[in-house]
């Protein structure tokens, strides 16, 4: 078994590929694609892709496959979540404290998102949008790097994007075994599942309340039952799973089931008081 | 794992459409035997039928599953109703679903030291990220 750890889009990966020789090529394609991406979708780089509308005036934009790629997933979430999950939200998260200071132009300034449509390969505005693929860009990634690792030939390799990943199965056909986190627990598991040729995705929501996140440490914070901390979900890739996650905190439970079918998984929702929803499909234990 | 493969979804759709384009030709069969406007007032009428077709596909490693169609034809030969019912009960197989569509548990969480044989730790990332960072701070107010 070959692992190598590398940095990229703001955390530790971990690439593990069992079984046939990993040459240097294939962790250097695997190092050139995450880095490229990163410099492309970031929504922290100024000269990304996502930030390449903080100016523009309301029109029609040609932008890149890739790009189109990830924002027609994006306004199919947006559509599953009754809008609620929205990318064009980069200048929102800037205000509440959370993004880079770096000297970037301010969007607006209100509470109105921009409207956006994407149509083949232009994206059509109404303004200045700075668009955050936070919630779904870093799966398409992992699927990304692990077609590169078959593309040279292995077929047993699990792709770690700090959390979120990509198994198929070890050599001797056995699935890749992956705990699941409970939410803000870093020593408890709240499950484990075994992926095999299955995308994982882990999410909490206690980034999105920047800010707040000391309640972990405060034992005497009140929190609502209905609060969702936590969502997990597993599909046939990485990208799917990550977008389950992300639509799970946005959508309300009564969406959960049709936005799991459209995106083809199955999913695992917590609560603040430690009960969870799992679907009818979510595969393997849970504690 | 109890994923259904991609093949077997597709057999069935396949299998399940052809029922119903037989049965709507069988329909318009049907339908195409309603004799002829006859002069003045007599109009030949039939009795209200029913025909029915079952429909069964088997899932590896699950239980065969069976969907009985019925498309009931009224007293001049048109289409009335079409309804699509499982097989075993005679039961829109949908109204089951809906209770039993998710699982509703309290999570107490398992030690990830005493779990075995552990490739990967799902987990969120920024927060981790957040939390590491925290940690000293946490240990300093110790």
């Amino acid at each position: 078994m070959v692992q190598f750890d590398f940095q990229a889009l703001g955390t530790v990966w971990s690439v593990a590929i069992d079984s046939g020789v990993v040459s240097d090529d294939l962790e250097a394609k695997i190092l050139q694609y995450a880095r490229d991406f990163e410099s492309r979708f970031s929504r922290f780089l100024p000269g990304s892709e996502v930030n390449a509308f903080r100016e523009a005036k309301a029109g029609t934009y040609p932008i890149s496959p890739e790009f189109a790629r990830l924002l027609v997933r994006a306004a199919e979430l947006r559509m599953l979540t009754g809008g609620i999950y929205d990318p064009a939200v980069g200048a929102v998260l800037e205000s509440a404290g959370y993004g880079a200071q770096s000297g970037l132009a301010p969007v607006r300034h209100g509470d109105q998102l921009p409207v956006w449509s994407i149509s083949e390969d232009t994206v059509t505005l109404d303004g200045p949008v700075a668009f955050d693929l936070g919630g779904i860009g870093k799966g398409y990634c992992i699927d990304r790097i692990a077609d590169i690792i078959r593309a040279a030939g292995h077929d047993h390799f699990i792709v770690d994007g700090g959390g979120d990943m990509y198994g198929t199965t070890k050599a001797d056909g056995r699935p890749w075994r992956a705990a699941i986190e409970y939410p803000g627990r870093p020593d408890l598991a709240a499950g484990v599942v075994e992926l095999t040729n299955e995308g994982l995705a882990v999410s909490d929501s206690f980034r999105r309340r920047w800010g707040k996140w000391h309640h972990l440490i405060d034992p005497g914070a009140h929190r609502s039952v209905e609060t969702v901390v936590g969502a997990a979900a597993v599909a046939l890739d990485a990208w799917s799973a990550d977008c389950m996650t992300s639509a799970l905190f946005f959508a309300t439970p009564e969406h959960y089931r049709e936005i799991a079918r459209q995106l083809g998984s199955s999913y695992l929702v917590f609560y603040a008081d430690g009960r969870a929803i799992a679907s009818e499909t979510w595969p393997g234990e849970l504690f | 794992m109890n994923k259904i493969p991609k093949g077997i979804v597709v057999v069935v759709v396949v299998i399940v459409v052809t029922a119903f384009v037989y049965l709507r030709e069988v329909a318009k069969v049907l339908q195409g035997w309603r004799p002829e406007a006859a002069p003045a007032t007599e109009v030949a009428m039939q009795k209200p039928k029913e025909v029915s077709a079952v429909v069964s596909y088997e899932v590896p490693g699950e239980k065969i599953d069976t969907l009985r169609f019925v498309v009931t034809l009224d007293d001049v030969g048109a289409i009335e109703q079409i309804q699509t019912l499982d097989a075993e009960t005679n039961e829109v197989p949908e109204k089951k679903k809906e209770f039993n569509d998710q699982v509703n548990v309290m999570l107490k969480g398992r030690k990830l030291s005493e779990l075995t044989a552990i490739d990967r730790v799902g987990q969120s990332t920024l927060t981790t990220n957040a939390f590491n960072e925290a940690l000293d701070t946490l240990k300093a107010a110790l």
